[in-house]
């Protein structure tokens, strides 16, 4: 396989583990960039498919927490840089996707990387805390809490609506 | 407003990084190449670590052990023909002292019988 077409099978999930991460299309697309260009030097270390996908997942995830260390100092992309977002297929609600999103942005940073590995992902909690080095009690537990904290940031933001509105 | 974790999966769907992301990679990928040696994969994969700077301290191991090896067996040798050298020493001078004794006892053969021959005596109580 072409590393051409490894870097076409696999950007999808390099680039949007930086994204809902990072919540900045410029700060992602440059260390999903990033992230190839260390593949491309250890390419010959790699085993299998999985192992591939695997080493993506925690070189990306490495790399998003110590990228989200470094935000004070993050440089702003101009807007005529950075790629246009591609459209949703429309099939969810928008509003409700526009909020979850916003929601995301607010949580912790850890607890922001787990969402991402579990809903976008798909990881189950084992896979999860082999990923981000932490014991799968804690993951289970964090998980909890973030989902009661997201719901409770949503009825917050109905509230605001309804207030709006009313 | 709640929310299901479809929902929640919906608004983290897969984004793709928009067309020319592969390209913008290769360029990259391009560039480091001319600015840095190739990597790993061109020099053998597998074999990377024969690479000479890894190579020269396995090297100087190796050559410690076989001078050693030869050391110890070149001492083992010497040691063996000095035990040889003793033990023929040993034999010879057992050799000289049975052929001493030998003629000791020849000579001291010879004097009884003279003594029997001269005095009749003595051969008597012999008897």
């Amino acid at each position: 396989m072409a590393f051409a077409e490894i870097v076409q099978a696999h950007q999808a999930m390099v680039f949007s583990i930086a994204l809902h991460y990072l919540q900045d299309r410029g700060l992602a697309e440059d260390l999903a960039q990033e992230v190839f260009l260390e593949l491309y030097q250890r390419i010959a270390a790699i085993q299998s498919p999985d192992h591939l996908t695997y080493w993506l997942r925690r070189v990306t995830v490495n790399r998003c927490i110590d990228q989200g260390r470094r935000k004070k100092h993050r440089r702003e992309t101009a807007l005529e840089d950075s790629p246009e977002p591609l459209a949703s297929d429309g099939e969810a609600d928008p509003l409700l996707l526009g909020r979850l999103e916003e929601s995301l942005a607010t949580l912790p940073e850890k607890h922001r990387m787990m969402v991402v590995l579990r809903y976008q992902e798909g990881l189950g909690p084992a896979e999860i805390a082999e990923l981000l080095e932490m014991p799968v009690n804690t993951v289970k537990s964090t998980l909890h809490r973030t989902m009661d904290e997201l719901r409770r940031k949503m009825t917050r933001k109905l509230g605001g609506i309804r207030y709006a509105f009313f | 407003m709640p929310f299901s974790e479809d929902d929640l999966r919906a608004a983290l769907k897969r984004k793709d990084p928009g067309p020319g992301f592969t390209q913008r990679v290769m360029a990259r990928v391009g560039q480091q190449e001319k600015a840095a040696p190739a990597p790993e994969r061109h020099r053998g994969g597998w074999f990377a670590w024969l690479r000479p700077l890894r190579l020269l301290p396995a090297l100087a191991a190796v050559a410690a052990v076989l001078v050693l090896a030869v050391a110890s067996w070149m001492g083992y040798q010497r040691y063996q023909s000095v035990q040889i050298a003793k033990a023929r020493q040993a034999e010879q001078q057992a050799i000289l002292a049975l052929r001493i004794t030998n003629a000791k006892l020849n000579h001291v053969f010879h004097r009884v019988k003279q003594s029997e021959a001269s005095d009749p005596k003595i051969r008597r109580e012999v008897l």
